[in-house]
């Protein structure tokens, strides 16, 4: 019974050897054994985006992901974007914008645009509303956080 | 909390085929895992062992060859909605692996799962459909060839044995005067279960007649089905943009579908659903099909 893996991951530049079962989900694994709290998970079943990190590339919901299936992968979450103790430029921009309420969805909302942003760094409006679809804010702060990613994208070369 | 499981994960479709043989029904592939895990952590998966094929990468592909498009099973949703070859010759599919959840599902989940899983609901399956998709499906002794009409045989269910795996679909790529389109009606715009979908392709005639087509509908039945009637009523439209006309032969479908009340709509709103999701976009595509002739 191979119920126990060794998974080697890149979790923000930081290479990672985790022991894990097989039942264990990726957004668990970033939480309780490497300690990144900020991914959060709140449906736990892949519809509110909460849990949202960059898995090579592309937003994924880590709790759908499991960790065994990370093995090899690059991989950000939210505690990821700043540099030298100082928010990134979109994280920036949602504070200003007052893109936050209760708080709870916007580490998922800041990864789905970031990864928005690698892709396509100026998104028209359907495009960032497009990009966020997969993410819930039960506060309903919705424009402020569109507002939150065009500025960023003002900012960007 | 997910029952602890034996996982192996393959590298390439070789091994993959090889654990499919070796496991046979005690084994269930994990492609994007969209479902599967949820399936997990519901209970709902009774194989104790897990072939992991995310890593197989000759699965995930796309090409045009000498008029045939072919997608790898392993293409995600996000691959196909962005792949300029599936999005000029066979529009539908695009479309509807674009109305697939939300970003991060389409980011994960492939049409080899969508497909595989045969859920009723599944939203590439009416895009394959009517475009005349045949399904590649392959085990440790070959490759057999199966019309994607013929390969759901009930919710959940397929041809597929335990051995074999869905490798690749494909499909004759659409060119000038062939259209076609996906529509789709769920609780809400985005991440959402489809409560009724609907895909369709039409060859158009120098007339403005279309001549040929093709219309299957998903949620609406045990498993996606085609509807041959309303096909009929649309071959005999007047080659004018009627509103009304279209309309009125999308009215068939209420005939040809049989819907179940569930805990997403009830029978009657998903036939009125499909009625007018086929007559909408139908509308819309000819009318910009017209409009560039």
């Amino acid at each position: 019974m191979i119920s126990e893996i060794r998974v080697a991951m890149k979790v923000n530049g930081t290479e990672y050897h985790v022991t894990t079962q097989t039942s264990r989900t990726l957004a668990e694994v970033l939480r309780e054994d490497l300690g990144l709290l900020g991914t959060k998970i709140g449906c736990n079943k892949g519809e509110c985006g909460a849990c949202t990190v960059i898995m090579n590339g592309r937003s994924v919901t880590s709790c759908l992901v499991l960790a065994v299936q990370a093995e090899g992968a690059i991989i950000t979450t939210i505690e990821g974007l700043a540099e030298g103790g100082k928010p990134s430029p979109l994280e920036q921009a949602f504070v200003e914008e007052g893109a936050v309420q209760c708080g709870f969805c916007t580490p998922g909302m800041v990864m789905s645009a970031e990864a928005l942003l690698a892709l396509n760094p100026h998104p028209s409006e359907a495009e960032i509303e497009t990009a966020l679809e997969g993410n819930l804010c039960r506060c309903t702060g919705y424009r402020k956080i569109v507002a939150a990613v065009q500025k960023a994208s003002r900012g960007r070369e | 909390m997910i029952k602890e499981l034996e996982y192996h994960a393959a590298h390439d479709l070789k091994e993959a085929l090889e654990l499919a043989e070796q496991f046979g029904p005690r084994k269930r592939f994990l492609s994007g895992g969209t479902d599967m895990t949820v399936r997990l952590k519901e209970g709902l998966v009774k194989e104790d062992i897990i072939v992991d094929l995310s890593h197989v990468a000759e699965l995930r592909f796309v090409r045009e060859e000498s008029g045939v498009v072919h997608v790898g099973a392993g293409a995600t949703h996000a691959d196909l909605s962005a792949s300029p070859i599936v999005r000029q010759h066979g529009l539908a599919l695009a479309l509807a692996a674009s109305r697939v959840g939300g970003p991060q599902i389409r980011n994960m989940g492939t049409i080899g799962g969508n497909v595989a899983n045969a859920s009723p609901a599944g939203d590439t399956i009416p895009a394959l459909i009517v475009l005349d998709a045949v399904v590649s499906i392959t085990s440790r002794t070959g490759t057999r060839e199966v019309p994607i009409i013929d390969f759901f045989t009930g919710p959940g269910r397929s041809v597929l044995a335990a051995e074999e795996l869905v490798t690749e679909f494909h499909f004759p790529a659409t060119g000038p005067g062939e259209l076609s389109a996906f529509g789709k009606l769920g609780a809400r715009q985005a991440m959402t279960i489809s409560t009724a979908n609907v895909a369709f392709y039409f060859r158009i005639g120098g007339d403005r007649r279309i001549v040929e087509a093709r219309i299957a509908f998903g949620s609406v039945a045990p498993t996606v089905v085609r509807a041959h009637k309303t096909e009929q009523m649309f071959c005999q439209l007047p080659p004018l943009l009627s509103w009304d006309a279209i309309r009125g032969a999308a009215q068939m479908a209420w005939k040809e579908v049989a819907p179940i009340d569930d805990l997403r709509a009830t029978a009657v709103y998903r036939k009125e659903a499909v009625v007018g999701l086929l007559a909408e976009a139908a509308y819309e595509a000819l009318a910009s099909c017209w409009h560039e002739r």
